[in-house]
């Protein structure tokens, strides 16, 4: 009896020792969950944290990215258009490279044949000097003893210079001949060239010179139309008669030069070549 | 341009000549050029050269030719074939001098025109220094009379 009431107790006392025991496990298990949850807790909370100073690191970064693309000026397409040009600066004479810029720069009329033809009669005036007979001006005959004392006889006369003429015509034309059509305003300009090129003389070679011109025009590809406009030019009442009295007026007020045939003629330099265009903004 | 191969009007000391026409006979267009140079300080006129103008040619361009055209003048038909301006002629009884020069017209002058232009050369010379022109006299090239010609307007019309 004694040994099972032993027996029980003992196996009472190990129930309970069991139990206290189980119970202190799980206490301890529950704490170390409690343990693992509060570290997890704090894990999540120093993630959150991080990942808060993540945003706003990058909210940071976006607004700065955002100040500079105000900040930030784009350069725009700037660049000037570049046109192929003669390099009159170098080639022509300063009142010839101003009809240069005036006619071709000013108005972009680059087109071929025109543009070529232009430059092609520049250069040529450019070489050359022609001249225009004053009809107001009254040869002198002049006898008179050289070195040599040898009596030479020579005429003095007042002359335009042929460039001057056309630089006053066209300055004094241009606004009417633009308003016509691109290329027939084209032809007007090149059919002034002509025409004051005709009555012009190289020292006294006046006659080779009337051919000369007329050579000038003959590959070209208006060159019945330049001929036209010289007619209508000349013809009185007609449309074109403006240029024939701007023609007048400056013969009015262009300067005369004195001129004597006892120098000796300069050489006629007809072989233009026409230099290389280059790309030009203006 | 040819105006540019002109030196200048300018003696070889750098005086600057002026040109003026004195009108010997209107209708015949007989003019005298003066070439002088001026000296505003002295207040003396020294002339240079002489020529005679006749219309639209320069006869004589030194002033020995110019004596010269002026003494056949004052010689009238005491001249003769030898001259070298002027020719004597003779129409119903009346003589005359005829010019050579170069023109489209035929220019006679009587006794009574010879007289009055050789007395307006030498009133020309009233006022001007003349022993500048003997010793120093402004040699002429075609260009620098051209230039002169075209400074004093004498070119145009």
């Amino acid at each position: 009896m004694f040994n099972s009431i032993s027996i029980l107790t003992i196996a009472i006392i190990i129930a309970i020792v069991f139990y206290y025991s189980y119970q202190q496990k799980q206490q301890k298990v529950k704490l170390m969950i409690l343990k693992k949850e509060k570290q997890e807790k704090v894990e999540i909370e120093k993630k959150y944290q991080e990942e808060q100073k993540l945003l706003e690191i990058e909210k940071n970064y976006l607004r700065e990215l955002k100040e500079k693309k105000n900040n930030i000026i784009y350069k725009l397409q700037t660049d000037k258009v570049k046109y192929s040009f003669y390099n009159s600066d170098r080639d022509l004479k300063y009142s010839l490279d101003y009809l240069y810029k005036l006619i071709v720069q000013n108005n972009l009329w680059i087109n071929e044949p025109f543009h070529s033809k232009l430059y092609e009669l520049l250069i040529l005036l450019n070489e050359n000097e022609f001249m225009i007979f004053d009809r107001n001006s009254q040869p002198i005959k002049m006898n008179i003893r050289d070195h040599n004392n040898q009596i030479s006889v020579s005429h003095a006369y007042e002359v335009f210079d042929t460039i001057d003429i056309i630089e006053f015509t066209i300055r004094d034309t241009i606004n009417d001949i633009l308003k016509y059509k691109k290329y027939d305003a084209q032809n007007i300009i090149l059919a002034i060239f002509i025409l004051l090129l005709k009555k012009s003389q190289h020292y006294l070679s006046k006659n080779i010179f009337v051919e000369i011109v007329e050579n000038l025009l003959k590959d070209y590809k208006y060159s019945n139309e330049i001929k036209n406009i010289i007619n209508l030019i000349n013809k009185e009442n007609s449309e074109l008669s403006f240029i024939k009295n701007s023609v007048k007026k400056a013969y009015q007020r262009t300067d005369t030069h004195p001129y004597t045939d006892y120098e000796v003629s300069r050489q006629l330099l007809l072989d233009v070549k026409l230099p290389q265009k280059f790309l030009q903004a203006i | 341009m040819a105006y540019d191969q002109i030196f200048t009007h300018n003696d070889e000391f750098g005086v600057n000549l002026k040109i003026i026409p004195v009108a010997l006979n209107l209708d015949k267009e007989i003019y005298l050029l003066h070439i002088f140079e001026e000296d505003l300080e002295a207040k003396k006129k020294y002339i240079r050269n002489e020529l005679i103008l006749v219309e639209s040619q320069i006869l004589t361009s030194t002033f020995s030719d110019t004596v010269h055209f002026m003494e056949e003048l004052s010689l009238f038909d005491i001249g003769n074939n030898q001259n070298k301006y002027l020719d004597v002629t003779e129409y119903k009884n009346t003589k005359n001098l005829k010019l050579k020069y170069d023109g489209d017209k035929n220019i006679f002058i009587s006794r009574s025109e010879a007289k009055a232009m050789y007395k307006i050369f030498n009133l020309a010379f009233m006022g001007y220094s003349v022993a500048s022109v003997l010793e120093n006299e402004f040699k002429l090239t075609p260009q620098v009379l051209t230039k002169l010609l075209h400074e004093n307007k004498l070119l145009g019309n």
